[in-house]
């Protein structure tokens, strides 16, 4: 009997489809926009979740009037001895503009007894991992980098530097890792390559990284770092993921609560076209209950209608919003959410989908939109027949 | 005809289902002796004592393993514990069991195994109570920190 009405309900949005059209277009756009903001912010937080997986535990930082500097390496050996410490890294990177690109890429130098590639998180898209050595001059970049500057294994790549001791650096390969953002902007090459071209002086690092044997005791470490190294800033993983965690939910907010506006004009639109019966579709019901539908079966029917045109727009909507995110690379929206993607280039984005916020969006859209339809055609169907026929 | 390949297929169910019960035998997990808690092989209070012939038993935590064999239910030569700031196994002989403080195990306030010359730190750090040594550490001790 269910399927009868089903079938009813299909040939009644079949026959009224410019109200379909009407009523499913406003529901596309709506939910179009809200799954869009929840994509890209999903997207965005795994990504900062990969990240932080790739943190070292701590990461020492000297700062000179407020502002990063360059530490000794010697400093180093002040953390060593700290409990819980494994080990402690002096890191040599930096960040070069490249006009060509009009975005920093971070050139990130890498020393025994450390893999160049476990540095970046990375597995080898192509080509070899570079030879370590002073005199090698060669260098690993990310894929998406090396598309982006149309370089191949072989190619050399003079990077703009103040220093003229710099070596051009021939490109040996290409790497993937769990990190869009490092196959999009790391090049990797020999700490002394990297030295060079960041004109940093021997003895000096960027930063040092600090490995724990057990992350448990971070906040001790991170307070008698503070101890040993008055001024130094220290950079906690969990206190870093969770910046970024409260900064894309906060950013997602403030898109939300600016589209909030057209989401509603457009909801207000479609559930007054949706909660309004039309003279004939009130004959309808009428001929209906006549001919001797019970008014359940009349509001089967009309639900059924409501739920056809609600989930297709529905399923529309989430469909568009995942192209914009993901295909298209979300226009519009990523400069609002992503901080740095003005200075860095443009990474794909990886899709991560939650279902439950998928199921609440859906919900939230199709169950209002379902149960005002409902209210007039439960109006309708208690009337007399006789009597709405007559006018 | 249809009798003995009846009888092969029975046969080969019977089959199948003893190894499946035969592989999930050797999957089952680890079990603490004393309090019957899941022994994560990963966890960082995993606590084993080594008993006569190498016997080997595992425990939840160091306290449930001093438990157990300070109340006389397994004979023990040994205990092996993970310190606390490297992570690596260790004869208990070798190291402080620390009482008191905010460090706690996954059963609760438990006693941490601890080098000996990074113990003054983790009192400081932890404003832990006081430190022992292995042969210190008897039922009554161990009575306490339960009742912390």
């Amino acid at each position: 009997m269910k399927m009868s009405i089903l079938a009813f309900a299909l040939r009644a949005v079949a026959r009224r489809k410019a109200r379909a059209f009407a009523l499913g277009g406003g529901l596309v756009f709506a939910v179009a926009l809200l799954a869009a903001v929840v994509f890209l912010t999903e997207s965005l937080r795994a990504e900062a979740e990969r990240a932080r997986e790739a943190h070292s535990d701590i990461v020492v930082q000297k700062l000179v009037g407020g502002r990063p500097s360059l530490i000794r390496f010697d400093e180093a050996s002040k953390l060593q001895d700290i409990p819980s410490v494994r080990a402690v890294t002096a890191r040599v990177w930096g960040y070069i503009f490249l006009p060509s690109l009009q975005g920093n890429v971070t050139v990130v130098g890498t020393s025994l007894p450390a893999s160049p590639l476990s540095v970046a998180n990375g597995v080898l898209a192509e080509g070899r991992d570079i030879a370590q050595g002073k005199d090698a001059h060669e260098m690993i970049v990310g894929a998406e980098l090396a598309r982006f500057l149309g370089m191949r294994p072989g190619d050399e790549l003079g990077l703009p530097t103040s220093n003229p001791e710099a070596h051009a650096l021939k490109l040996v390969g290409t790497f993937r890792s769990s990190l869009d953002l490092y196959t999009a902007d790391v090049i990797l090459c020999d700490e002394s390559d990297a030295r060079a071209l960041l004109a940093l002086p021997s003895g000096e690092a960027t930063d040092l990284a600090v490995t724990l044997s057990n992350p448990k005791e971070t906040r001790v470490v991170a307070r008698t770092i503070t101890e040993r190294l008055p001024g130094a800033r220290v950079i906690e993983r969990d206190l870093l993921a969770r910046v970024h965690h409260l900064s894309y939910g906060r950013r997602a907010g403030f898109v939300l609560g600016a589209a909030i506006p057209a989401i509603l004009a457009l909801l207000v639109l479609a559930w007054d076209r949706a909660s309004g019966l039309g003279p004939d579709e009130r004959r309808e019901i009428a001929v209906l209950k006549a001919i001797g539908w019970s008014t359940s079966e009349v509001l089967w029917a009309k639900l059924f209608e409501s739920l056809l045109v609600g989930a297709s727009a529905t399923a529309l909507g989430l469909l568009l919003g995942y192209a914009w995110i993901f295909w298209l690379g979300a226009p519009g929206l990523r400069p609002a959410l992503v901080g740095w993607s003005v200075l860095y280039p443009r990474a794909p984005l990886t899709p991560a989908v939650d279902v439950a916020q998928l199921l609440a969006i859906s919900l939230s859209v199709m169950g209002p939109f379902a149960l005002l339809s409902i209210v007039p055609a439960w109006r309708a169907a208690t009337t007399d027949p006789l009597e709405t026929m007559r006018t | 005809m249809t009798s003995p390949m009846k009888r092969r297929n029975l046969f080969a169910g019977a089959l199948g289902v003893a190894l499946l019960h035969l592989a999930s035998g050797c999957t089952r997990e680890a079990r603490c002796k004393n309090c019957g808690m899941r022994v994560d092989p990963a966890s960082a209070w995993k606590a084993e004592l080594i008993g006569p012939g190498s016997l080997l038993v595992v425990f939840d935590t160091p306290r449930c393993a001093l438990t157990f064999w300070r109340t006389g239910r397994q004979a023990a030569q040994a205990l092996r514990v993970i310190e606390y700031y490297d992570r690596q196994p260790r004869d208990g002989a070798e190291l402080r069991f620390v009482i008191g403080g905010d460090v706690l195990g996954p059963m609760g306030p438990d006693l941490v195994p601890v080098d000996a010359g990074r113990v003054s730190k983790f009192i400081q750090d932890h404003r832990a109570d006081r430190a022992l040594q292995l042969a210190e550490i008897t039922s009554e001790v161990l009575a306490g920190v339960g009742s912390q």
